[in-house]
This record gives C-alpha cells, structure tokens and sequence, in this order.
C-alpha cells in the first residue's frame, strides 16, 4: 500500500459507519501491560511526523500523535467523526469561514515531559513545510495562508499560522470545509521544541510525541519500538506496554507467526488462500475474535493511458478491455472476502454510487465474444505495456489481465515495479511511458469528488505528481466534473452517479476491478480488538490488549 | 558458478572449482595429458577407451539417459503434452475447477472446464493440480520450465566455453603480451563479487534485455546467458590456458613448428583436440550450475521474466501454499535435483573416463 | 620477501580499481536515467537536469569515477541511498556483522561436517561410509539452496516447531525493544541459515578433502614412511592430513571472501538483514549507490582476504617467495 492512496483509508470515511455493524469497543476487562508485536514486510519510509506518508507509519502514528482533531478510538458511526483531541471543544470559525481560533486543553504532555501548547502546533506547521524538509504532503497546506510562502523558501514561517497565549489561531486562504478533517493527518501533530529545531530531509527516527505511546527506537530495516508515554493524561487507551513492530518477514512468515502466537498481528496481510482456513477456524467477525474484515471505500482498477496511441481517442478498445477482464479470477487471486467485484468508478455506499451494470462481473463465452467484437479493428497493432507492483499478488494479477488481454488480440507486456516506482513514474507525464497500469485508490474522504475529480480531471495531468494515471482529459468530461462538484445535496449525488455511468459506458478511462476489504489476522493472546478505517486499517494499537 | 547456491563466484568450493581444483593437488587439465598423447597415434582407440570406460559407470549412463530424456519432455514432450491436454501453460482455469472449494489452487490430477467458443465447458485434466491461485497446469509448467532451464544451461556454458576456450588457448599458447593481459583479466573476473554482480546486471541489463527471445526463447533467457556467459568464462579460460601451455613444449609442436607450419595450423590441428575431453567435461557440469543459478535468479524475480514457467519461479511461489498445497513446493524442488544431478553425475563419470588415472 | 609482499599490495590495489572501475561505468552509464532515479517522486525535467548537474551526470565518465573514488578514498563515503537518503556507510556497517556471522558460523558448520566425511571416507574407500558420503556430496551438491533452505523452514521451523521460521537477534547490544537478543537467541535464529548455508559447502568441502586425502595416500613419501614401520595413525597425521589439508584452507579463506560479499538466497529466505538482503533491495529499487556500496565492500573483502591467503602461503611455503 503506498502512501498517498492510503490516505482514502486513514482519513475521514463518514459513510464506512453505516456499512459496519457496529461492534462494540474496548473491551471493559482491557488488561494492562506486556508487550504486543507486529509484523511488516517492507519497511516504513519515515516516522518522522512531517515526513512519513505510508499508511502503516499513520497506524503508528494513530497511537503516538496527539492533534487538534482525531478520530476517536471507536468503531462505526462514532469512530468516523473527527472529534477535538487537545483543542478544547470546536474552534471558533470566523464568520468569513477563513479564521480558525483553537483552545489549547490543558494537561497533554510529551513523552519527555514538556507540556503542549499553541506553539507546539504553531512548530509543527513550519517545520512540515519548510523546504529543507522536502515534505511531499505540503499540498496540503495549499489552504493556508503563507505557507507557500516558505514551502517556496520566501518566508521563515507561516504568517497564517500564530499561537497567542493558549490560543491557535490559523487562517486559511478560502473556506475550506474539509480543513477540521486535514487536522487529523498525522503531519500536523504537535511536535516538542527539541523536534522543532532539527530540520532533516532524511527524517528523525526517535522524538518524543505527545500521544499514548512514543516512538523509542527504531533501527531502519528491522524493527519499531514504541512505549506508553509516561506523561500521558489525554484519556485514550493505552495498553500494552510496549508495542514492537518487526520488518521484513514476508507474509507467510508472518502467517507462521501469529499463529504460533510469536506475533500478534500480521499487518501486512496473510498468504490469500489461508483468509477461507482462517475465517472457517476462527470465525468472522466476532467480538475480539482473530479475523476481522471491513469494507474500505477503495477501487483497485486497471487505468488506461490516453495518452498514448493506444487508447488515446479509442473507447471501443477500452470498452473491450472492460469486457475481457475477468473480474472473478482478479479477486480470487486475493482470496477469501478480498473485496466485491466492480465495473464502475464509484464504489458501494458513496454519495453518487448508483449500480451501473455495465460490465459484466463473471466472464463467458458471451462476454468474450462481446470483448473480441469491440476490440475488432481498435487493436493499432495489437501491442501493449502492462505496468504492475512487483510485491504480493500483484504479479499473478497481472498475468492474469495479461491473459485477458491477449483473449482479445492484445499483446501486452507485463512490467514489474518496485510499488513506490510504479505510481510516482506513472502519475509524472514524463515518465509515463504505459499503456496500461495497475492501480489502487483509497478514499481521503467520503466524497465523490475524490473518486471522480482527484482521479479524471483532465486538468492535472500535466503535473509531474497527480493521480489521474489514466491521462484522461477530455473537456466535456472536465466541465462536467467541476460543475458536479458544485453542487449539493441529492443533486450532488445524481450528477456524480450521472457521470459515473456517462464515462463508464462512453469513454471508459479505467477497466475498474475490485472494492477491496480491511483484513486483520490476530494472534489467540491478544483482546481489545477496535477497528477504526480512518486511523488506519487493522486494530487500533494503542487500545489492542493481552488477553 | 559453483556456488550459485550462494556465493557464487566462489574461487573454489562448488562442483566446477573443486573439479578444477585451482589449489587443488591435481589439476586435472594437466593429469590426462600424458594418456592423451600416448593415444595421440590412435585417436579412434582413444575415444574407444573412453566410452568404454564411461559404459562401465553405470550411475553417469544414467545421467545421461535422463538428460537425454529431459531434452525429449521439454521440447518435444512438452508441446505434445499441451496439445493432448487441450490448454497451455499459461492459460488459467480460474471458474471452471483450478481452484477448489477453499479458493486454493486445485490439487492433482483434477479435472477443469475450458470455456469453449459456443460457451461449452470442455473436460480437460491437470495431471499435477494448479500452479497456484492463478490456477495454470502445473505439470505442464514444470515440463515448459525444462525448456528454459536447457536453454539457459546450455546458452550459457556454450557462451562461457567459448569465450574462455578462445581467451585460455591463445594465453597457453602465445604466452607473452597475449598471456599477461589475458591472465590479468582472469584474475580481475575473479575478483569480482560474483553473484552480486549477477543480480545487478540481471536487474538492470535485465530491463532492456529480457524481451528479446529471437523468436524461440524465454523471455529474460538471453539475459541470463549473457550474464552467465560474460561472468562465466574464467574457470574454462584456467583450464585452457594450463592444458594448452603443457602441450605447446611437446616434441610434436616443436615438430610441427620446424617445418613450419602456421601458428593457426599448430592450434587447429594439435592443441584444440587435446581440450576436448576437458571441455566436455567442464561443460556438463557447467550446465548443472547454470540451471541451479537461473532458478535460483528466478526465485529472486531477477531471472526468467512472467508469464514464462520456470522452476525458479514455481518454486518462489510455492511457500504462498505451504500449509495447504506443500506438494508445490515439492515438483520444481525434485525436477531441479534431478537435472543437476544427472549433469552432475555424467560430469564426473565422463571426468573419470577421459583421465582413468584419476583418483576417484 | 617484503618485495613479494609490496607487489601483492599493488596488484590489490589494482584489482580494487579495476573492479570498482566496471562497476561504476555499469552501473551509472546503463540504468535508463539515474538522475531521475536520485530526483525522486514529483521530479520535472528541470528537477532532473539540476540532479544530474549535481551528480555530475552530465561530466565526462573518467572524471565522474575520479570523483566517486576521491568520495570514497578521502572522505570513506559511499554516498546516499536513493531509496530513503539513508548513509549508505552506514546501511553497510549494519548488514555486515550479520553476514558475517552467518559466513563464518556456517564455514565452522561445513568444516565440522566435511572433515570427519572427507578424511573418513578417503580412508576407507568403497566402505558403507564411504558410499553414504558420496550419496551426501551428489545430492549436496546438486540440491537448489533455496530449496533446501525452504525445505528446513517448512519442516523445522513450521511442522515441527523447533526453530524460528526466519528472523535475526543480535548477539550484542540488541536495539532497544527488540524481541530476542543475546548470544542464546541469536544462535538459536541462526540455526536454519547457517545449515542452509553450510550445506553445499559441507559437500564440495568434503569431496575435495576425500580426493586430496586419497590422492596423498598414493605418494612416494606416504609409501616410504610405510614401509619403513611407521603406524598408521602417525602416517595419517604427520604426512598424509598436514598435506592433504593445506590447499583446503587456501580455499577456505577465498570462500569466505566472497561469501562475505551476501550470502543472498540463504538471508533472502531467512530474513536475514544482511548484504545479501541489501543488495537485491537495492537492486529491486534500482538503488545505485547502495548496490555500489555493497560491491565496493564486498570487493574489499575478497581482495583482503586473497592478501591474506598470499600472505600466510608465504609463510607456510618458502618457494612461493622465491617465485
């Protein structure tokens, strides 16, 4: 999982609580102490706060951050709210929507004893866009009034962002209503004054944090220690003593582990075909029970590269690529409730997600005939570049549509990559050299604008770093897309569910595949179990238990 | 080579240098000379002794009838086992009974359905199971994975002896300039961190190279026996050099080279045929070192590139399936024991035959 | 003597050029475009160009080496990854205790098992320990490493339990936190890895020492000593081991050099944070500074080692200085 798709899964998902039953969280009998441990394949980029930008430094991060807003240690509904963490209630917003006024909460404290206070936040903001750091989140500081001004090296500090007293004051350049939720990103975390002053692109790997728990070491390559912070008064759980985070165990080894009880939970996923065993032998979903599964609003698709001559003014091969794909075989790679097969943009429970029934799920000897006879005279000689994550299941899904592919007279040649490669040299145009690439997207919040517009407008694509991997810019498309985004309200719903069907069905940009699934496996010694999607995906690690 | 396994520049260690035996007491490049040129005068005797000497080893016979069988199955064996069965290596059975039940890849000898044009599903059968969840037939992956497996052998080690042939030959016999530069290169080659330098060019080299299959090979083939091939040649360049140094002071050259005959005429027709019987012999078990090494490149993911079988790749796949299917793990295991030890086995019987004063 | 030595000296540090040589013009001359590569995410062309400026790309090859020998000689630096900006050096330093304690624990393990099958089995030929060596030499020589290694995983470490699937400890001053550590743990760890490790070598060991054995059983002085009454046992010891054993420890010292270089399918299956582990990293990542830093270290230790062996030959055998 890379970082900036992860984002979909770590952020704001209001509408994952209606999705979720409701299971009930920390558990009354929560017993205090011992050591959990965690198994990752690859290692974390960075944890240092303003730089780490992969989904599972945030699931640390969730346990030793503390912020002006989070997401409360709760499942559901209640779980997907960002609520104030150490602001004292709401900020005041100025009429104008631009000035945001926080009260500092008295009483939260680092891990090394300092108090947090206005300027611990005031800290964190410069030094996550000060350019000697070369953060690659500073795009969201977009909002903030002066932070360009120091991303571009022309100022030493935010001139938006101020502490007077136990106040916070931040003003925005626009109102902005997704501000409260950007809060919650563990960038904009209070950082301790020590932290301040060291200003390292190559990131720090030990500093004391103001959450539950702190990071005490960690050696790069090998293991992540973090320990209750002692001076924690902040009112979250926090458990186990120490929480210690292995790297590079593959899955099978780390499948080994948890159930012989050596580790506590395989944070990088099971080998796919063990998800039936372990469903049948420990059940789905029982309270504190060892296999837990939730739906993430994500979509794992194949996009199409417009521009390139393949599929550039094409539709007729894109739609035959969206009938070859075996959609079935694709998540059966996966196993045992790896998500639910797709043939649109939107996934389930998203404002604006209407079942289009455009493509088929299952693959026959119909659909085939189907795929033969649209892709007949669009093949422009039939060759293709195939991009995929070297990692996982990747490469047998790739092999997989590979196969389609070739079902309708397309040759393509499958191009493994490092992940992080993958989507950095497919979202820059001048290394796009694709025709087509496996990727994955994961809400930043429950909106379709996030879907449709991060990922289609034709606007961005001349960026070194965007997401739409598609290169799909087409003007009607664009104008419908910003007027979509307009509006409110059930009109919303119906121009993005309206334009959903419209691309989909006109001029397909992607062959969409798979809304994927939050799978956790947990040892038979640990109780405790919350799952909030947006801290991250798996248990919270600051409430999980020993039995 | 030798040590592939693991370290693979070895200088020594594996099966090709303790053959060779640079430290060794007995090179035996120098050993078979004098048996050699007492056969001189009757050649046909010679190659008589040996194959007789080779019919009496009766474990590298079997080698060689195995090796022989291997070439059969994998390139004739495993196109016809394609077409009997109905499918090819590559395509996959997902719906139709690759995959059991569980979701797990289906086990052997099951039957699948092929979807057929007019939406029949045709019975075919998966002698060994599925490959893996991509459900592809096993069996026939492993007998196409032979293919690459001989082909990236033998490519390599043809390109390695006849680099190392040429280099060796003309150091052993020109000596001079010719010989120093020759054996500094030699000695530089085996300086080198061999088996790092083997994934990295495979990594990089790799990218641009893995496409080309002249029309016939696996993808990632040619790779791999350019980089086997150019990092390779060393061992045989030793074993030339010291073979044709010892036969350039023989009377029969001095001889030759009175009545003036060319130097070309004295390498052609006096010191090539004496490097056969070691050639041959450094090249079969060249060839069980080279297939150890492109599985174990494969099983990196450096090697044999996708979708192409190779017993490499089966076997990087496999440990996904431990607890359900171990049997996966067990098919390119035991395919590439048996290649390498019959190469293995006919090396060191056809070593024995062409030096009977050997000790073994 | 000190003339053979400085001559030995010379000819490392030409090898040492030699091979760093290649390497950089390999590995910074074919790789599609390594300034995009050190740019990083989000790179534009200017981006790219301003990188290559500052790495040099764009200065003539020779000067380019001159500069990342001078980094190298002068300020022992090997650079920065590319991956994660991480001190190569110090990436380096890391992996290499775990090398090389999986090198030089496995060298003991395949000495403890070739000597007793080689010597043994060189002594009586033809005898059932004789044929079961050779059963053990075939099939280790023959067997894929990774699927031994596999093998020992599955069985030991997962059927049965009796080991760690994969995983390190250190054997001193363990990183705070870390799960295991100490010499108990880690050794317990290294189990599997140094057994798959030792393996092929134990084989090949065990061949060439069989052979060596015999073929010194068969020399004149060994049939002199005979005949002139000595015991057998004295036989073996003074004249036949001393000299059979000899080149085994030449070879031993090479083996070691370039198994120091990452024993990468053994740490691969392991999960060994060793070179070996790096190196495909940073290969996989197209990391070039950290693949160079693996090489140039392992080069390193090939040539001290080669040194080594000079040395203590010369020592050992008078003629060689002579030569």
């Amino acid at each position: 999982m890379n970082g900036k798709r992860l984002l979909g899964i770590v952020l704001a998902i209001t509408g994952i609580a209606l999705l979720v039953a409701a299971a009930s969280t920390a558990a009354p009998t929560a017993k205090r102490g011992g050591t959990i441990v965690l198994d990752i394949s690859t290692d974390v980029d960075y944890i240092d706060p303003q730089l780490s930008y992969y989904g599972e430094t945030w699931k640390l991060e969730a346990a030793t951050a503390c912020k002006l807003m989070n997401w409360q240690d709760k499942e559901g509904a209640a779980g997907a709210v960002a609520t104030p963490e150490v602001s004292a209630g709401l900020p005041v917003i100025s009429r104008d929507g631009k000035t945001y006024t926080f009260t500092i909460k008295p009483g939260f404290r680092f891990s090394n004893g300092q108090t947090v206070t206005a300027r611990s936040f005031v800290d964190a903001f410069n030094r996550f866009a000060n350019p000697r750091m070369q953060s690659t989140g500073v795009q969201f500081l977009d909002i903030v009034q002066g932070a360009q001004a120091v991303i571009d090296g022309k100022a030493r500090t935010i001139s938006g962002v101020r502490a007077q007293g136990n106040k916070l004051v931040v003003r925005l350049t626009k109102a902005s209503p997704d501000f409260l939720a950007r809060l919650t990103m563990p960038f904009m975390q209070a950082i301790d004054t020590n932290l301040a002053r060291q200003i390292d692109a190559n990131g720090i790997n030990q500093y004391a944090s103001c959450g539950p728990y702190y990071f005490s070491s960690r050696t790069p390559g090998r293991s992540i220690t973090l320990r209750r912070n002692p001076h924690y008064k902040g009112g979250r759980a926090a458990n186990a003593d120490t929480i210690q985070v292995n790297v590079g165990n593959d899955i099978a080894v780390q499948f080994q582990n948890v159930e012989k009880g050596t580790s506590d939970y395989a944070s990088s996923g099971i080998p796919p075909t063990e998800w039936k065993n372990v469903v049948g032998k420990y059940g789905l979903n029982r309270k504190d029970g060892r296999v837990q599964v939730r739906p993430l609003f994500d979509i794992r698709y194949v996009a199409m590269n417009h521009g390139r001559p393949l599929f550039r003014n094409n539709p007729g091969l894109a739609k035959a690529v969206n009938w070859a794909v075996d959609r079935q075989a694709f998540s059966a790679q996966g196993g045992y409730l790896y998500g639910k097969r797709t043939g649109q943009i939107l996934p389930p429970g998203m404002v604006g997600y209407k079942p289009q029934g455009l493509y088929p799920l299952k693959v026959t000897a119909n659909t085939i005939k189907q795929a033969k006879k649209l892709a007949d005279g669009n093949l422009r000689g039939g060759k293709a570049v195939l991009w995929s994550s070297n990692t996982g299941i990747a490469p047998l899904q790739a092999q997989l549509i590979q196969y389609n592919l070739k079902q309708i007279g397309l040759d393509a040649e499958v191009r493994l990559l490092p992940r992080a490669q993958q989507f950095t040299n497919a979202g820059n145009p001048e290394t796009a050299t694709f025709d087509m690439t496996m990727e994955r997207w994961g809400a930043d919040y429950a909106d379709p604008y996030d879907f449709v517009n991060i990922l289609l407008d034709g606007a961005q694509v001349k960026n070194p770093q965007h997401n739409n991997y598609a290169y799909f810019n087409v003007a009607k498309y664009n104008r419908q897309m910003t007027s979509a985004s307009l509006l409110t309200g059930p009109r919303r719903g119906a121009a993005y569910a309206a334009l959903d069907g419209a691309l989909m069905r006109e001029n397909p940009p992607w062959a969409p595949l798979v809304n994927s699934n939050d799978r956790s496996f947990m040892s038979a010694r640990v109780g405790c179990i919350t799952i909030n999607e947006a801290h991250g995906s798996g248990p919270l690690l600051n409430v999980i238990c020993l039995k | 080579m030798s040590n592939v396994a693991d370290s693979a520049a070895a200088p020594s260690g594996g099966q090709l240098a303790s053959f060779l035996g640079g430290a060794g007491p007995s090179p035996p490049a120098d050993l078979f000379l004098e048996e050699e040129l007492a056969a001189e005068v009757e050649a046909r005797g010679y190659w008589a002794g040996v194959w007789l000497r080779l019919r009496r080893d009766k474990l590298a016979l079997a080698g060689g009838v195995f090796i022989v069988l291997l070439f059969v199955i994998a390139f004739a064996g495993a196109p016809l086992a394609a077409k009997l069965l109905g499918h090819g290596p590559n395509e996959p059975f997902l719906v139709s009974g690759g995959l059991d039940e569980d979701q797990l890849p289906a086990g052997p000898w099951t039957h699948v359905g092929k979807l057929t044009e007019d939406g029949e599903l045709e019975q075919q059968l998966f002698v060994l199971g599925s490959d893996s969840t991509l459900a592809r037939d096993e069996f026939l992956r492993l007998l196409y994975g032979a293919q690459v497996s001989l082909e990236v052998g033998i490519g390599a080690t043809c390109l390695s002896l006849f680099l190392g042939t040429l280099l060796g030959a003309l150091a052993g016999f020109f000596r001079g300039w010719v010989d120093t530069t020759i054996s500094r290169m030699v000695d530089l080659t085996m300086a080198f961190p061999y088996l790092l330098f083997v994934i990295t060019l495979a990594g990089t080299l790799g990218t641009r190279l893995n496409h080309v299959t002249l029309g016939f090979l696996g993808e990632g083939v040619v790779t791999l026996v350019l980089v086997f091939g150019l990092l390779g040649w060393f061992y045989s360049a030793r074993v030339m050099r010291s073979v044709a140094l010892s036969i350039r002071e023989k009377e029969f050259v001095e001889a030759a080279r009175m009545v003036g005959a060319s130097n070309w005429r004295i390498v052609r027709s006096h010191v090539f045929p004496h490097l056969v019987g070691p050639l041959i012999v450094l090249g079969t078990l060249n060839v069980a070192a080279f297939i150890l090494a492109e599985a174990g490149l494969s099983f990196l993911g450096l090697g044999i590139q996708l979708p192409t079988a190779s017993w490499g790749t089966l076997l990087a796949d496999a440990p996904q399936y431990y607890t359900s299917r171990p049997l996966l793990m067990v098919w390119p295991g035991v395919a590439l024991l048996l290649t390498t030890l019959a190469f293995n086995l006919l090396g060191d019987g056809l070593r024995d035959a062409f030096d009977p004063r050997g000790s073994r | 003597m000190l003339q053979y030595l400085l001559r030995r000296l010379l000819w490392a540090g030409v090898l040492f050029i030699g091979v760093t040589l290649i390497t950089y013009v390999l590995f910074f001359q074919m790789p599609a475009d390594p300034a995009r590569l050190a740019a990083g995410k989000s790179a534009t062309a200017e981006d790219v160009a301003r990188v290559s400026h500052q790495l040099g790309l764009d200065r003539p090859v020779h000067e380019q080496y001159a500069l990342f020998l001078k980094r190298l000689v002068v300020d022992h630096s090997l650079g920065r990854s590319y991956a994660n900006r991480r001190s190569v050096n110090e990436m380096v330093g890391e992996a290499v205790p775990v090398t090389t304690a999986l090198v030089l624990g496995g060298a003991v393990l395949w000495m403890l098992i070739a000597l007793p099958v080689g010597i043994l089995s060189a002594l009586r030929p033809r005898s059932l320990l004789d044929r079961g060596a050779m059963i053990f030499i075939l099939i280790g020589i023959s067997a894929p490493v990774v699927w031994i290694g596999l093998l020992l995983q599955y069985f030991v470490g997962f059927r049965w339990g009796l080991t760690p699937n994969a995983g390190y400890c250190d054997i001193i001053s363990p990183p705070e936190g870390a799960g295991c550590g100490g010499p108990a743990d880690w050794a317990y760890h290294m189990i599997l890895p140094w057994l798959t490790f030792a393996i092929l070598f134990a084989a090949s060991y065990a061949r060439m020492i069989r052979s060596n054995v015999m073929d010194t059983l068969g020399e004149d002085y060994v049939r002199t000593a005979r005949a002139k009454g000595a015991p057998e046992s004295l036989v073996v010891r003074r004249h036949v081991l001393r000299n059979a054993l000899l080149p085994i420890v030449t070879m031993l010292g090479l083996d070691i050099g370039v198994a120091l270089g990452g024993a990468i399918f053994t740490e691969a299956i392991f999960n060994l944070p060793g070179l070996g582990r790096l190196a495909l990293n940073s290969v996989l990542n197209l990391d070039l500074p950290t693949m160079q830093g693996v090489i140039v270290f392992a080069t390193l230790a090939i040539i001290l080692l080669n040194l080594a062996v000079d040395l203590v030959y010369a020592v050992i055998d008078p003629r060689i200085r002579l030569a």
